[in-house]
């Protein structure tokens, strides 16, 4: 084991505990417990969302795909970052006027019943434990490359920490562990940066030319179509991309940690900022990879690319480096994956512990008390199918959850807040058919059957990997159909003037 | 807030201004901005010839149609948060009315 890998993740695991004791010393109400009470800034709230949203997809993911296919590479940061305008200008200010801890509460202050909140809370669950898997398989074997522990252990270790923070810090340790992540994460890839550039006498383009010559493409690798050549797959991905950011609950929920509609868009502005220049230099760091590392070695060490970033870092400035940057990712993994934990639990025990099965009477303790169980619960649910899934990539997952959060949550986020006619069973049908279809879309698609290395050793029915250009559609259509199938309520106008004008001034 | 004070608000000239002033933003930049994102994987596929000319250095129109998606993200958002200090305004009268009643 490196010592110097070894003492870096111990600093960033430390640096969390100490965190969460100060969170957990802070508050026990759930008011604390699920929206810090709302109350940090918009700055505060940007790097937060900043930290929660730039996962080891795109650290690792998105360098590694740039310094492997150049153009494509970069094709995802444009989806992510435009996405933010679709939450910034349509849905984060209503949003957070409408809600209090969860997108059950949203949908809830039009739709009154059990059904559209359990609905709801059973489609965050499922989105947030598809996207935690990824997350702590790819934290696994970062921890087993860099300090050689094996899988298990290392996959069992993130998980406990990160129920740690939830289950102690909620989400006052949830916000402050992504705060500080953003910051290392964007002060690492800038040092990289920096140092990429100054061994180029500060000339971008000599880097560019260099990179010219150092990949088998040549001139081509700035051009496009080495990742994406079918047209429909190239659309598909970007819909779901730009669509699926406001369907994501555990960004959403970040809304209720400001304390009005002008600190929500303080806090995407500032994170459109950060994610954007994140990605920006993710360019030079995608670009560095060849001109120091070598396309023909990266590929070699590994053909994904998610190497990249860590290799470029030892070549550049050796050990030290390396363990800086591993220690980045490994906080980026852990600032995503404890907002996801935090997101289920407050599904879980707010709108179904405390609003179904109690009917809103659980006390602060009780409640306090289930939501701390049912971070447990969700951590372990996820180490458990992270352990199972060793073997298997299951990075696919994370388009799944982008595909399956704008089929079933963004149509119905959208309608609740601005369309009079839409009515609870469009709601519903609408979520249903978002989720089933995005599933059986995966399930039938070149993920799962591929003769080669699928599940399923067969020819893909649906030959997509994003399916979002089908299931999208559905979950609009479901939305649509269901609501123009069935008898408006009689109280349509009463309910949607309430939600329109609570939802456009914050008036309650 | 009972229904008649709702009422009187919504049709209030404040909050018929304001949704006025929102619309007559939100609309015209969302159409912007979702026609610029969509235009880049919709050149890239049906157009590559077009997008893949080059534009400066080894960098074509296709970089720079990226990168001008970035740049209208950060002008965008400035142009928002310019545009709601005075809608923030409204709603502060429309808060005035609610009180006033």
């Amino acid at each position: 084991m490196n010592l110097t890998y070894f003492v870096f993740f111990l600093f960033i695991l430390t640096g969390t505990l100490i965190i969460t004791y100060w969170a957990a010393k802070r508050g026990h109400t759930t008011h604390q417990f699920y929206t810090v009470a709302g109350s940090l800034t918009g700055f505060q709230n940007g790097l937060a969302i900043a930290g929660d949203y730039i996962s080891a997809a795109s650290f690792l993911g998105i360098t590694g795909a740039i310094a492997l296919q150049g153009f494509d590479g970069f094709f995802y940061s444009i989806g992510f970052l435009v996405s933010y305008l679709i939450l910034l200008l349509i849905i984060a200010e209503p949003f957070r006027n409408l809600g209090n801890f969860t997108l059950g509460d949203v949908i809830h202050a039009r739709f009154r019943g059990n059904s559209i909140r359990i609905m709801t809370a059973i489609t965050t669950i499922i989105i947030s434990i598809l996207y935690i898997i990824p997350q702590l398989v790819a934290a696994g074997l970062l921890i087993r490359l860099l300090l050689g522990i094996d899988y298990s252990t290392s996959v069992f270790v993130i998980g406990t920490f990160m129920t740690i923070y939830v289950v102690f810090g909620g989400m006052v340790a949830t916000s402050w562990v992504q705060i500080i992540k953003t910051v290392l994460l964007m002060s690492g890839t800038f040092l990289i940066v920096m140092i990429v550039l100054s061994r180029f006498n500060w000339n971008f383009f000599d880097l560019v030319d260099s990179v010219s010559r150092g990949t088998p493409f040549g001139e081509a690798f700035f051009y496009p179509g080495h990742l994406f050549s079918n047209p429909l797959e190239t659309f598909s991905l970007n819909l779901t991309l730009i669509l699926g950011t406001a369907g994501l609950p555990h960004i959403l929920i970040r809304f209720f940690t400001v304390k009005n509609g002008p600190a929500v868009r303080k806090s995407l502005i500032t994170a459109t900022w950060v994610i954007g220049l994140f990605y920006m230099m993710t360019l030079v760091l995608g670009f560095g990879v060849i001109a120091f590392v070598g396309w023909e070695t990266i590929v070699s060490i590994d053909h994904t690319g998610n190497l990249a970033a860590p290799v470029l870092a030892v070549v550049l400035g050796g050990d030290f480096l390396m363990a800086f940057i591993s220690a980045v990712a490994f906080a980026t993994i852990l600032a995503v994956v404890t907002g996801l934990v935090l997101s289920a639990t407050s599904s879980f025990s707010h709108d179904i512990y405390n609003h179904i099965i109690r009917k809103g009477k659980a006390s602060e303790a009780e409640q306090l008390r289930i939501a701390k169980l049912t971070a447990t619960a969700v951590g372990v649910i996820s180490i458990l199918f992270s352990l199972g899934l060793k073997n298997i990539n299951v990075t696919f997952l994370v388009s799944l959850t982008f595909v399956v959060a704008a089929s079933t949550h963004f149509p119905v986020i959208l309608f609740t807040l601005y369309w009079r006619r839409f009515n609870k069973t469009g709601a519903l049908t609408g979520m249903v058919s978002g989720l089933v279809s995005s599933l059986l879309l995966v399930i039938l698609g070149p993920h799962i059957m591929n003769p080669e290395q699928g599940w399923i050793l067969q020819d893909a029915v649906i030959p997509l990997y994003n399916p979002g250009i089908i299931a999208i559609p559905v979950g609009f259509l479901g939305a649509v159909t269901g609501t123009l199938l069935s008898e408006p309520s009689s109280d349509q106008d009463e309910v949607f003037d309430r939600v329109l004008l609570r939802s456009q001034t914050g008036l309650k | 807030m009972n229904r008649d004070m709702e009422q009187q608000i919504l049709h209030s000239e404040s909050f018929q201004n304001l949704l006025k002033q929102k619309k007559s933003v939100i609309i015209p930049l969302t159409i912007f901005f979702v026609s610029a994102y969509f235009l880049l994987p919709l050149a890239v596929s049906l157009a590559p010839q077009w997008i893949n000319r080059p534009l400066f250095h080894s960098f074509t129109w296709a970089w720079g149609l990226a990168f001008f998606q970035f740049v209208m993200v950060w002008i965008i958002g400035m142009i928002y948060a310019y545009k709601s200090k005075k809608w923030d305004r409204l709603v502060q009268q429309i808060q005035h009315l609610r009180e006033d009643k």
